[in-house]
């Protein structure tokens, strides 16, 4: 893995949240990349870390309650844990966030175009209260402003985008939202794409064709882009490499066709169990719940509700690279275990 | 399915609301009155210890047919028959089939009391079913919680405390409360992860052979449908447009819509590739309720439409001798076999 190179690229993250209950220790050994033009796939179930995951990189986290307490963040070539405020808020321009909820993510008092006009001029203005509260009111900003909505509603292949800056979110349906949204997302200048479960709210066939247009977008704009999903199969389809997180923790990557077809790490392989197959036959669900943060299991956290479960896991399993670009971080990953 | 009386029936059920549509190109909004035939014309037979499964996208009218079936509000035509007895169309009905039909709804943290503790939550039933005696209640939800898979003490714990998965469950016990014999589940397990959702469909599996329950659930996933039910109905604008065993519609969809619905699954398992039909993604929105098409209800989203569904009426829904019925002018009862036909 060249990081020279990488959009983002995570290193042995650590991330803490101070809370009035104590020191909850949520993501642990995080290693995640992303190299300009791939969609990388994040999955896990509901309390993963994978948001939270999201949130420090789109820079939404409140600093105070978390705290990297080791590994480094690095976005576009430059560490996060470094940086200014001042150039962290100019490195948004360049992240492009989709987020899960098109209801609630788009106000219901305004229309589209409004809240697009206020994104596009905010951001023209050089993202301050200041310069927005001035370029709101100018004629000529706000017609600039609109033409580029109509602009980028083009790009997500709305039809008649004139109209539909004037229509209220509710007036749309919910593939139309969420294309609005990821219009509103390419309006900076992206390089990296976080999408937090975009299609989870949307039915299968409209979910199909979201997930064409994510892909025909990324690819078009030139994009990275991190996708996070709680589903599979919608990872299968769109991403081309996938880390799986449990717990906090990155347990296994690799191509996504390849890591679903064979995977090595126990969680995973639950995971693959647990989904229904078309053929029939009832699905096997993992045992037990997930850790609680305030006290995790020292070393793999998966090792409670694992049936593999060796002495050795009783410290944090290393991540052993395999040929073809994967890795798993378990200790049961031998060759006997590959068999099963 | 002959002369012998179905468990469950439904006879050309509809479900009419009336609502109010506004008139538009006026100086001044003017509004109409309109009606949203949100269930048009379904008829169903479920058999005992039956599992149907009602699919279909949001909107295509499956929960109001769920609310309908379990009689959270009542029909507008049609009739329903429990074991042969008619249901009467009024609103009130008889405790009898309160007892016996009862539902589990889809959000389980907001279908639970979050001021009450699940032995509330979970006897109320009882109480009201004229349990008095608050010692035999007691016995009766660790009973219930028992067989649920969940240990006696969450009892006094509140639904807050609970995770989905438990949540989901106590909704469950609550349902089976009163020995039902119809259990309606309203998207049981949407709102779940995968490896609870799997441990879930487990335990209804289990409590279907235990108490010998018959299952109406109510869902988008396929993979769910294809994991627990033995038939199925898939609805589209109110309208059941296939209707057929589980296996036979997973393997040969005939409808233009069923195709696209399984077309549109993503797949997890390699091996799931070969029940993927070659069809193309459905194209545009679903048509309004407010004003459906005259025709065939999917002919606007149809691939395989010809001038003909664009100018017969609407097709009535063809059983074959094996009881797959089909809502689709291209497929004829003649020709059944599979592929929809293609006409010269």
């Amino acid at each position: 893995m060249n990081d020279a190179q990488a959009v983002v690229s995570i290193e042995g993250l650590s991330l803490d949240f101070m809370t009035l209950d104590g020191r909850e220790q949520v993501l642990r050994d995080v290693n995640l990349h992303i190299h300009p033009g791939e969609i990388v796939g994040l999955v896990g179930e509901s309390g993963c870390g994978k948001s939270a995951t999201a949130k420090l990189l789109l820079g939404v986290l409140p600093m105070p309650p978390a705290r990297i307490t080791a590994g480094r963040v690095m976005m576009f070539g430059q560490d996060i844990g470094t940086m200014s405020w001042h150039a962290r808020e100019a490195l948004k321009r360049d992240i492009a966030y989709v987020p899960q909820d098109p209801m609630a993510a788009l106000n219901p008092s305004f229309t589209i175009g409004e809240q697009m006009i206020d994104l596009i001029v905010w951001d023209h203005c050089g993202r301050t209260l200041g310069g927005y509260v001035r370029g709101r009111h100018k004629r000529v900003e706000v017609a600039r402003a609109r033409d580029k909505a109509a602009h980028l509603l083009e790009k997500v292949y709305i039809p008649d985008p004139m109209q539909v800056l004037q229509r209220y979110p509710v007036q749309l349906s919910g593939g139309m939202r969420q294309r609005v949204l990821l219009a509103m997302a390419l309006s900076g200048t992206p390089r990296l794409m976080i999408a937090d479960e975009p299609t989870t709210a949307l039915d299968v066939t409209v979910q199909k064709r979201t997930l064409d247009l994510v892909k025909d977008l990324v690819s078009r704009e030139n994009l990275a882009g991190l996708y996070i999903t709680h589903d599979l199969g919608v990872a299968r389809d769109i991403c081309a490499r996938t880390y799986v997180m449990y717990g906090g923790t990155t347990i296994e990557s690799g191509p996504t066709g390849a890591m679903l077809n064979a995977p090595r790490h126990p969680y995973t392989r639950g995971l693959v169990n647990a989904q229904p197959s078309l053929a029939g036959g009832m699905p096997q669900g993992i045992p037990g719940r997930l850790p609680d943060y305030l006290a995790p299991p020292e070393g793999c956290r998966f090792a409670p509700r694992c049936s593999l479960r060796l002495a050795a896991c009783e410290v944090a399993p290393a991540h052993r690279t395999h040929p073809s670009g994967r890795w798993v971080a378990c200790w049961a990953d031998v060759d006997e275990v590959e068999t099963v | 399915m002959s002369a012998k009386v179905p468990f469950f029936e439904l006879q050309d059920v509809s479900k009419v609301f009336p609502v109010k549509r506004r008139i538009e190109g006026r100086w001044m909004n003017r509004s109409e009155a309109a009606q949203v035939r949100a269930v048009n014309r379904v008829s169903l037979r479920i058999a005992r210890g039956e599992t149907l499964a009602i699919v279909g996208e949001s909107g295509s009218g499956k929960s109001t047919l769920a609310n309908v079936m379990s009689r959270v509000t009542a029909q507008s035509e049609g009739v329903m028959r429990l074991d042969g007895g008619e249901i009467p169309a009024s609103s009130t009905v008889s405790s009898d089939f309160r007892r016996r039909v009862q539902m589990v709804f889809q959000d389980p943290s907001s279908s639970l009391n979050p001021r009450q503790t699940v032995e509330d939550i979970v006897s109320l039933p009882l109480r009201l079913g004229g349990m008095r005696h608050r010692g035999e209640r007691r016995a009766r939800v660790m009973e219930l919680l028992e067989s649920v898979q969940m240990s006696s003490d969450t009892m006094l714990r509140t639904p807050m405390s609970l995770s989905g998965g438990q949540k989901q469950r106590v909704n469950i016990a609550r349902a089976l409360a009163l020995r039902p014999e119809l259990l309606i589940l309203d998207e049981p397990t949407s709102a779940l992860d995968v490896s609870v959702q799997a441990r879930i469909l487990n335990l209804l599996a289990t409590l279907r052979s235990q108490y010998g329950l018959t299952y109406v659930i109510i869902t988008h996933d396929l993979g769910v449908v294809r994991a627990i039910a033995d038939r199925i109905a898939v609805m589209y604008l109110g309208q059941v447009v296939e209707t057929g065993t589980a296996d036979e519609i997973m393997r040969r969809p005939r409808h233009p819509y069923t195709r696209a619905l399984i077309a549109a699954i993503p797949v997890v398992h390699e091996s799931d590739r070969v029940f993927i039909p070659d069809t193309q993604i459905l194209d545009g929105e679903t048509p309004s309720l407010l004003d459906p098409p005259a025709h065939c209800a999917f002919h606007s989203r149809c691939a395989f439409r010809v001038d003909a569904c664009r100018t017969l009426p609407a097709p009535e829904l063809l059983a074959d001798a094996q009881g797959h019925g089909v809502r689709c002018h291209r497929v004829g009862t003649a020709s059944l076999a599979g592929e929809p036909v293609t006409l010269p």
